[in-house]
Parts: C-alpha cells; structure tokens; sequence
C-alpha cells in the first residue's frame, strides 16, 4: 500500500505538470489566433477586411414586427448586414438570394445561433413593415428587415460607408410618381458581436466562399 | 428510329436555324420576389455573322414597358443604364446576366410570373427582322447555383 503511494504520487504530480503544460500552450496558442492577421488568412477579394473596424453608430430603426431596431440589435451575434430596398429589379434579389445560401450553408455546418442576417431597406417611403416581412420570407424565413426615417438610416449608414440615392425609372414619363430605383452600395458587411464592421463582402457574391471566409474570421 | 431522332433534333433547331443571325443560349427569367415593379430576362446571344448584330427593341406580354438595360458598379455603388441597343459583336457573343446586360421588364402585371412559367420575349433586331425567344421563369436560387458551377466555383 505504501509503496503504491509512493509509487503513484509522483505520477500523479507529473499528469498534473502535463495537464498545466497543455493549458498553458493550448492558451498561447488561442492568443496567438486572437492575435493572427486576418488579411493573411482570409481571402481579400472575398471578404475585405477593414483595416480600422468601424462601430456601427445607434439609430432609431424599426424591425419588420414593429420592435425597435438599433445598435443593440447587432450586440452578440455576428451580423451580415446588406441595405437596399424592396421594388430593387436585380440587386437585392440576387443578393438576398447569396445570403439565404449562406444561412442554408451556415446551417448545414451546424454553425446555428452565433448570426443573424438583417435586411435595411434605404426606401422607407415606400417599403412599410408588410411589404419588409414579405419580402424577406421569400427568401429565408429568418432574415431580419427594418428601417426607418431617412435621418435615421443615414445616421447608422454613412459613417459604414453604405449610399444610396433615388434615380428614376429610364422611362417613367408617365409613370406614378412612386416609381423609381434606388441607387445603394452593393456590398454586404460583416459585422462582429460588438457591433463593429470588421469585412465587407464586395460583389460578386458567391455563397461558399462567403462562408469559408465567415468562418475563418470568426472560427467557429 | 434513328430517322426519326434526327428530324425530331432537327424540328427543335429548325425555328433558330430559320432566324438565322441570332442564336439564344440558356434563356432564363428570374421569379421575382413578391410585389416586385419589375423583372430581367438573361441569355446569352450569339451571332455567327461576320458583321455585328443590334438588338434595339423587346416586347413581352404582362409588363408595362420593357427596356435594354446594363446594370454598373461605380465606387461600390449600383446603377441601372437604359441602353439604345444591345450589340452582339460578329462572330461574337453578348451575355445578358444579372450585374450586367438585360432586358428588363418594367411594371409586372396580374398574374404574377411564377417559376414554371414560360414568357415569349421578340427581340428585334436592327433591319427589320425579330426573333422570339421562349424564356423560362426560374427560381434565381437554382441558376445562381448552376451559374457558379459553370463557373468552376
């Protein structure tokens, strides 16, 4: 018995020294990652990086449900966020169409609760909370829409280098008075759970490298 | 059999064959999201002549006012251009594709294109001559995806 301790006590110290050893590298290592260039790891003409990430400012927006949408909406989760407006011909379409690849991905990957995607419609005049909520379901049922009062749109865009500005219809001599286009930044940004845009996802957008770009920023 | 193969690949043929000029690759209509103002149709054309072919007109049946377009990107910016012709240089091709060339269909009328559908589109080209083009209404989900695998990615 007491050779046993004997025995299995400086075993049992030296598991102890291997198990601190490992922690202390697994944690250099996991500082080392947090540190890691993310321009070197992600491919740029994917998924700019932004070299000084932007937070996003607070405005007074509205969600497609009728709850309040700001700052607070992008906390804790990382956000693809993507302006544009409802009545948008091509643009939004197609790139609605790549984020509801992307969260049809995401899923797939099991890669489930740690982001949301929001639409910001830039034509407040003419998409109400009705016409958001249908829009958006039609091409993934969790994508969240809001928007808001010019003043208050621009107050979250700008500073995030998101534009826009009405163009009329080539041919809308006759046409209703609320006919025209919007022309808005295409890009889609990423924006990080403390709701700072780290990337922005220039067009053209392909879904699979938007998610092996997503998650080698966020390592999940 | 085999006879009757090849007049039935011939019959399919023989309407682009009489046109001549132009030849219509992969023609397609996105389905468009609910209340949607407007439409593309995309396609890519292709002239076996050794002069240059000029698309200057379109018509569909259920859309207001139908228009050549190329969509551009200035500084990360979109904008739609109305264009006076859609030019198929000879012996060349023009793809009409989103982000680029097309036709749009302005002022979407009841009922509402589906996927499924099929929207006879007439070009018609510089010279009197036209060409209708049967388009499929497809899910833009579906060709995007066909797309980027054409495209290697």
């Amino acid at each position: 018995m007491k050779m046993r301790m004997k025995g299995g006590a400086p075993v049992a110290v030296a598991v102890f020294l291997v198990l601190i050893v490992a922690l202390a590298i697994s944690v250099y290592l996991k500082i080392q990652r947090v540190n890691v260039d993310l321009t070197q790891v992600v491919d740029q003409s994917v998924l700019r990086i932004v070299p000084q990430p932007i937070p996003v400012p607070d405005a007074k927006l509205t969600r497609m449900d009728g709850k309040p949408f700001g700052k607070k909406a992008l906390e804790g989760k990382w956000t693809f966020l993507y302006f544009g407006y409802t009545l948008c011909p091509d643009v939004c379409p197609t790139e609605l169409t790549a984020l509801a690849e992307v969260a049809d991905l995401l899923r797939r990957e099991g890669v489930q609760s740690r982001w949301q995607q929001v639409f910001v419609s830039v034509d407040p005049e003419r998409d109400t909370p009705e016409q958001l909520g249908r829009f958006v379901s039609y091409f993934d049922p969790q994508i969240i829409a809001a928007t808001g009062e010019q003043t208050e749109l621009r107050i979250m865009a700008q500073p995030i280098g998101v534009g826009w500005e009405k163009a009329a219809l080539p041919t809308a001599n006759d046409a209703p008075s609320n006919s025209y286009l919007v022309n808005h930044t295409t890009s889609i940004l990423l924006v990080s759970p403390d709701a700072t845009v780290v990337g922005v996802y220039p067009t053209p957008h392909n879904p699979e490298a938007m998610v092996k770009a997503y998650l080698a920023v966020t390592r999940e | 059999m085999r006879n009757i193969l090849n007049a039935a690949a011939l019959a399919l043929f023989l309407p682009l064959a009489a046109q001549a000029e132009v030849k219509v690759v992969e023609p397609w209509i996105p389905e468009a999201p609910p209340n949607a103002q407007a439409m593309g149709a995309f396609m890519v054309l292709e002239n076996d002549e050794d002069r240059e072919v000029r698309v200057v007109n379109a018509h569909a049946p259920g859309f207001d006012t139908i228009e050549l377009h190329k969509s551009v990107e200035e500084k990360g910016m979109h904008k739609m251009l109305k264009q006076d012709a859609l030019v198929i240089p000879a012996m060349g091709s023009l793809e009409l594709k989103p982000g680029s060339y097309h036709v749009m269909l302005i002022g979407v009328q009841e009922p509402r294109p589906k996927a499924g559908d099929v929207i006879p589109v007439r070009l018609d080209l510089e010279g009197g001559t036209s060409i209708t083009v049967q388009v499929p209404v497809r899910k833009r989900a579906d060709m995007m995806k066909r797309m980027q695998q054409m495209q290697g990615h």
